[in-house]
Parts: C-alpha cells; structure tokens; sequence
C-alpha cells in the first residue's frame, strides 16, 4: 500500500479511530493493536485521569495521537483544550471540533474558520471537523488548515457517506487532504469514501458499539486500503449503455 | 423566555389531554406533538428498543456518575413536601469551610469527579459569598461542579462560572401554577414564573450543562410530563449549545410531610422516561439514589446519568451521619459495588465529562 503524508507523516494505515464509547480500555486497545491502527483521536475531556478510570493513554499506542476539542462552544475554548491536550498527550495534531447544536451536533463552521487561524498561529496543524461548504472549506485552507474533515452524516448516525456529492467538490477544488468524519456505520462506506480519491476515514461510534468492536476496526481498516487501491488503480467509469460493439456505431462510422 | 408561552401551553396541554391519540412507532424522528400518542401507546418493548439503539449511537457505553453534597439546610422557604422546610423543626446545620473541605476529600477519594453541590434557601446561612467560595474550594478537587440551589441572577451565575460552575440542576417542581401555590407557601421560591425563568439566566451566563425536572407526584404527572417536554422542545430550540438532562424525581417521604401525591408506578415512569428519550434522543436522563437498586438496573443504559451513593443530608458522608435527610435514598450501594455492576452490565462508568 502507498502511504500519505499529512503534516509531514507518512500514514500507511487510512483508517482513523475515534476512542470514546468503548465498554473499556482493554477492547480498545486490542482493537488499535490487531487492526495496527496509526492513528486516533482522543478528546480531551476523556484522556484526564481520575482514581477511579485510569488514564485512557495508557491504552493507546499508536503512531500519531490526535487531540479532539470536543466540547469546545467557541474558537477560544478550542484553543485552550488543544493547549492541555498538547501536554497531557504530546502531541500537535488537533481535531477542531466546535459544536453549539447538542440536537443533531452539527459542526460550527464559523467558529471553526477562527479555530483554525488562532490554533495554526499556536503552532498546532489543525484537522478540522466541518459541514463540506466550498466557501468555508477555502477558509479553512486560507487559515492554515491542510487537511479537511468534513462529516459523512451526522455524529453517530451511521448514515454513511451521505455528503458524497459535495465532498467531491472539495477533492476536485482544493489540494487539502479529505478524511471523512463522522456518520459512518459499515466498511462498505469507507470503501466508497475511498474510492473517490479521500484520504482517509475517521469512525468512533460504529466500531466501538459493534458486538465485536476488534473484528469490526479490522474489517473497517481493510476497507480503507481496499478503496483506497481501487482509487489508485484508476476505477474504470460505470457506462448507462454497452458501447462500442453495438451496431449504432457502424453507422455512426459510416460516411 | 419560556414564561412568556407557559399559560397558552399549560391550557393547550389541559385540554388537549382529554382527547384520543395515536402514533406510529415506525418513524424515525418523534416531534414534540408525538408526545399525546406516546404516552397512550403501550408498546413499550417496541420504544424501548429503539431509545436503547439511539443511546448506543450516541452516548456509546458512557454512564455519567456524580454524587450530591449538601452544604447548608438552613431554609426560608415553605415548600410543604420538602423534610429541610422553613416550619421544620429540625437540626439545622451550615457546614464551614474546613468541614465542606473534609466532604470534599472524602468524595474525591471514591473516585467520584463530578459533585452537585445543594443548599436551602438562606441571606444568612447560604448567601451567595459562601455557595461562592465552596465552588472555588470544590474546584481543587473536582473537574464537573454543578449546583442545586436557590435562583439567582445572570450576574450571579457569570460569577460562579468564573469560579468553576459548568451545571445547574434546577426543577420547576411543578408546572401546574395552581399546585405551585399551593406547595409553595411562602419564601422566595413562591414565585412560579421567577423559577421558571431562574434557568435561562444559568444559560444566558453561559453554563454548559443544565438538568430540568419536575418532582412527580405534585400534580396530574402526564400533564407534568407533558409540560416538561414542552419546556424541554423551548431551551433545544432556543439555546442548542447546552448540554441537557431532565430528572424525573418521585415525591419521596420525608420529615413531617402529610402524604397527599399522586403515585407514579415503576411501568410508568419507565414510559415517561421513554417517551422523552424518543423525542429527544440527545439529552440525558438522570436517576438518583431516590430509586430503589432494582428500578436502576432496570433503567441503566436508558438513564446515562445518575447520582451514587449518596447522603442527602448535611455532613452526611464524614461528618454528622444522622442528621436530617432532605429525602430517603433507597439505592445504597458504595461506589466501588455500584460501578462493577455497570461494568457487569457491559457499560462504561465514567466520572469525567469535562475537564
């Protein structure tokens, strides 16, 4: 498989994972370990440690941890969270996620165009979560942010790949690298997010809920590399009609 | 303000309650109309599988665990179904601030880190200074503060949120305004829409998490149920940002007060609890240590928050073990047994929802 870059990491498994909703840390981190997950996302509200829950990050071993802001209302508390991630988990990588919608917990793009100046100043590389808009999504690139996430569904629906229409418009506008995130419920749909031509897929809720959580991230991981090869092998075009053998062209070729 | 809509939809709700409704568990989104139909369909095993497969989706195994602190009993409201009365003659106490450190302690080491921290209505023996302070102590200890208390103002609430305060747990009680006067005799608490409006000026000063309630038994509990969901569709609407949970406490003995409430069975309020859920699959709800061990394993999963082992009176976890209860609790598991049932259950106990 061909490895991508983001911020400069090479990333060979395309596959990201969220880390909430697990029954404990031991499935989790069976999962991240059997399906060599590279990347997850931890929120931040989640990782602190208390005597009672241990730290979620002794748990977590993998290549790049991603700081996710979740619970942030506004660009500032963004910032404050992606701070006390940085430190309690060493890490650059912010997920921007700015919610002020608890009913269908759509993402603010606004505030996240803020975020995403204000954290990329702090010395951060943003990974923002955001509602696939061609106009927010270039302020977004215009204020730091290389890679884009837009939702595939909303949190936690595993719709799918709901938004596919629109999300092409980002791949075939911009250079930032896709990840699609959120709403995502069966390997079929990261297969399809692959195959045309996103750079990777973030689940949480439908691994971690899954009866068997470790067979499901393997299952979602191999999804990823299948899409992904189909879209580097150059999937031929769907056809409404046979061509060229049929008859209509012999005429057409005729003088 | 939802006070300016509460008359026109008490009166709607009075009427329209008397009427036959029905609704189709087959959809996938319930609206607030839906509510009538819900409480009159008995296919409880039907919704409840659904709320079950939303909370998964949204909550995953996560169950929010707290536990109540009582501060002060001191009390000049006149509240007939309430054991910490201004006429109750009772021990009446205020813990200082070296006695609220030492409950604190003793809660944090269980493990616990989110505290709801109660005290009566009182100028003198809970004023603003002291609830203050307590949360600042309180904010050494605890990552989640929430507070049970007296209204207070914008002002108030924006002070206290510099100090730490993320929740505000405030019931209307009842929203039947004629019963409201009745239970409220006197007090500053006596005044219905002041209540009512107490929790938007919480959200107006920016706490992230509110819980809502009224104390079943007070009135008709479908119209309470039914008005709660009404106020519940106006903040959702209103103030999206915030964090909700409702309550759904049932009037529970206490010290001399005359039993006169409506009884709310355990099939019912499991109804009333799914009900709510389908139509606000996003919100929390809350049971405390008011239920009995049975009816919270029965509700676990379908309850995200809940309160445990709890004392519910002043001092009650250190300091004075006997003193007057607000209420009976009847859930009296330690935290250690309680969170290796929900571990047993296959849930996640979670202590942390802020940091």
């Amino acid at each position: 498989m061909v490895d991508i870059n983001f911020y400069g990491e090479e990333i060979n498994n395309l596959f990201f994972m969220g880390t909430g909703k697990f029954r404990d840390y031991n499935v989790m981190k069976k999962a991240i370990e059997e399906a060599k997950i590279e990347v997850v996302t931890v929120a931040m509200r989640r990782a602190s440690y208390s005597n009672m829950n241990e730290s979620i990050l002794d748990y977590i071993n993998v290549k790049k941890i991603m700081v996710n802001t979740s619970g942030a209302r506004n660009a500032e508390e963004a910032l404050l969270i992606a701070k006390a991630g940085k430190e309690l988990m060493k890490t650059d990588w912010v997920k921007i996620e700015i919610i002020n919608d608890t009913k269908y917990l759509m993402p603010d793009n606004q505030e996240t165009i803020k975020a995403c100046k204000l954290l990329t100043d702090n010395g951060f590389k943003v990974f923002p979560y955001m509602y696939p808009d061609i106009y927010d999504a270039r302020k977004m690139i215009e204020n730091g942010a290389e890679v884009l996430m837009p939702l595939g569904a909303p949190i936690g629906t595993n719709k799918g790949f709901t938004t596919k229409e629109l999300v092409k418009i980002l791949l075939n506008e911009f250079d930032a690298k896709i990840i699609i995130d959120a709403g995502i419920g069966k390997p079929s749909h990261v297969s399809e997010a692959m195959e045309i031509g996103c750079h990777a897929v973030l689940a949480n809720t439908a691994v971690s809920i899954a009866d068997d959580p470790i067979k499901m991230v393997k299952a979602f991981s191999l999804a990823a590399q299948a899409g992904h090869l189909a879209y580097l092998s150059g999937i031929p075009e769907e056809n409404d009609f046979a061509e060229a053998s049929s008859p209509l062209f012999d005429y057409i070729g005729r003088d | 303000m939802f006070s300016k809509y509460v008359d026109n939809i008490s009166k709607y709700i009075k009427n329209e309650i008397k009427n036959k409704h029905s609704v189709n568990l087959n959809k996938e989104f319930f609206l607030i109309n839906d509510i009538f139909g819900l409480l009159e369909n008995s296919d409880l095993r039907t919704m409840a599988k659904k709320v079950i497969k939303n909370n998964k989706k949204y909550f995953g195994n996560n169950i929010f665990l707290y536990a109540p602190l009582y501060i002060s009993n001191y009390c000049i409201n006149g509240c007939k179904y309430c054991g910490f009365k201004a006429l109750n003659k009772i021990d009446r106490r205020k813990l200082n601030y070296d006695e609220i450190e030492k409950e604190l302690i003793y809660l944090k080491n269980t493990g616990i880190d989110h505290i709801l921290i109660l005290t009566g209505e009182d100028p003198i023996n809970s004023d603003f200074e002291y609830l203050n302070y307590t949360i600042i102590m309180a904010k050494k200890y605890f990552k989640e503060i929430s507070i049970e208390t007296y209204s207070l103002s914008q002002k108030e609430y924006e002070i206290l949120i510099n100090s730490g305060l993320i929740g505000v747990t405030l019931y209307q009680e009842t929203y039947d305004k004629e019963n409201y006067k009745k239970y409220h005799l006197f007090g500053p608490k006596s005044d219905y829409y002041k209540r009512l409006e107490t929790i938007e000026y919480a959200i107006k000063a920016g706490v992230r998490e509110i819980n809502i309630g009224a104390l079943l038994g007070l009135s008709n509990p479908d119209y309470e149920i039914i008005m709660l969901a009404h106020h519940m569709n106006y903040l959702l609407k209103e103030y999206p940002e915030v964090e909700y949970s409702i309550s759904f406490p049932r009037i529970k003995n206490a010290y001399n007060v005359k039993n006169e409430f409506f009884t709310i069975k355990d099939k019912r309020l499991i109804h009333y609890i799914l009900a709510l859920k389908l139509i606000f699959p996003r919100i929390h709800i809350n049971i405390s240590t008011r239920e009995n061990k049975e009816f919270r394993n029965a509700v676990l999963g379908f309850a995200t928050k809940m309160s445990v082992a709890s004392a519910t009176n002043v001092g009650g976890y250190t300091l004075y073990k006997n003193s007057t209860k607000q209420f009976e609790t009847d859930d009296n598991r330690t935290f250690e047994e309680f969170f290796d049932y929900i571990k047993k259950r296959g849930y996640y106990p979670t202590t942390v929802n802020w940091f």
